[in-house]
């Protein structure tokens, strides 16, 4: 028998044993949101260029903008804007050497999830 | 002694050999994000809303517009 050692052995790392580690998961975060804001990029664009159409084009992107559907889809990409914003920024600093420790990495994941909170709800309730 | 600097060196190297003009193309627009993500969010919050007219005379202004160009061309 070729594996005689089965169930004895210490495992390879694959992914479906893998502990998501806060810094993977944040990182892969800042891809997710890039690639949902270049759909939001699509929908306001579709806004801009209606609007420069006719007032028939614009009146409906802009009804669906400003359903609950949109609002909803808005909020989401208000908080993906300033997480992505965040995540870049904080490439940055690691790109000039600055906190490059896992646990000061992990604690600026949280910042920015808790940052992008934040901001989001200051512009829900001013804007 | 050579003179050349850290980046001249680093220059053209790797599989895709536009990995420096491609980071440094992150850094500068990470960095310009954090001003436009903000001046695009209350822009466009504020656009967002009104009449077909009051769009377009919003859009119009120079401020809003020049924020939103920035912002679409930094982020395609």
């Amino acid at each position: 028998m070729a594996d005689v050692n089965r169930g004895n052995r210490p495992l390879s790392p694959h992914l479906t044993i893998y502990r998501p580690q806060l810094t993977s998961m944040s990182s892969i975060l800042v891809r997710i949101t890039g690639i949902g804001l270049l759909g939001v990029s699509v929908l306001v664009s579709w806004w801009l260029i209606a609007a420069a159409t006719s007032e028939n084009a614009f009146l409906f992107i802009d009804t669906l903008l400003r359903s609950w559907v949109g609002d909803v889809v808005m909020l989401a990409a208000t908080w993906g804007f300033f997480y992505h914003m965040l995540g870049r920024l904080r490439h940055v600093i690691w790109d000039f050497g600055y906190c490059l420790d896992v646990s000061v990495s992990e604690r600026m994941a949280i910042g920015m999830c808790g940052l992008a909170t934040v901001l989001t709800l200051i512009v829900a309730l001013v804007v | 002694m050579k003179f050349a600097t850290d980046r001249k060196r680093a220059q053209g190297l790797g599989s895709g050999h536009h990995g420096t003009h491609h980071h440094w193309q992150m850094m500068v627009s990470s960095i310009a994000l954090v001003v436009v993500v903000p001046a695009f969010v209350i822009t466009f919050g504020l656009g967002l809303g009104g009449t077909y007219e009051e769009v377009v005379a919003y859009y119009s202004r120079p401020l809003p517009a020049i924020i939103m160009v920035i912002c679409l061309i930094i982020g395609i």
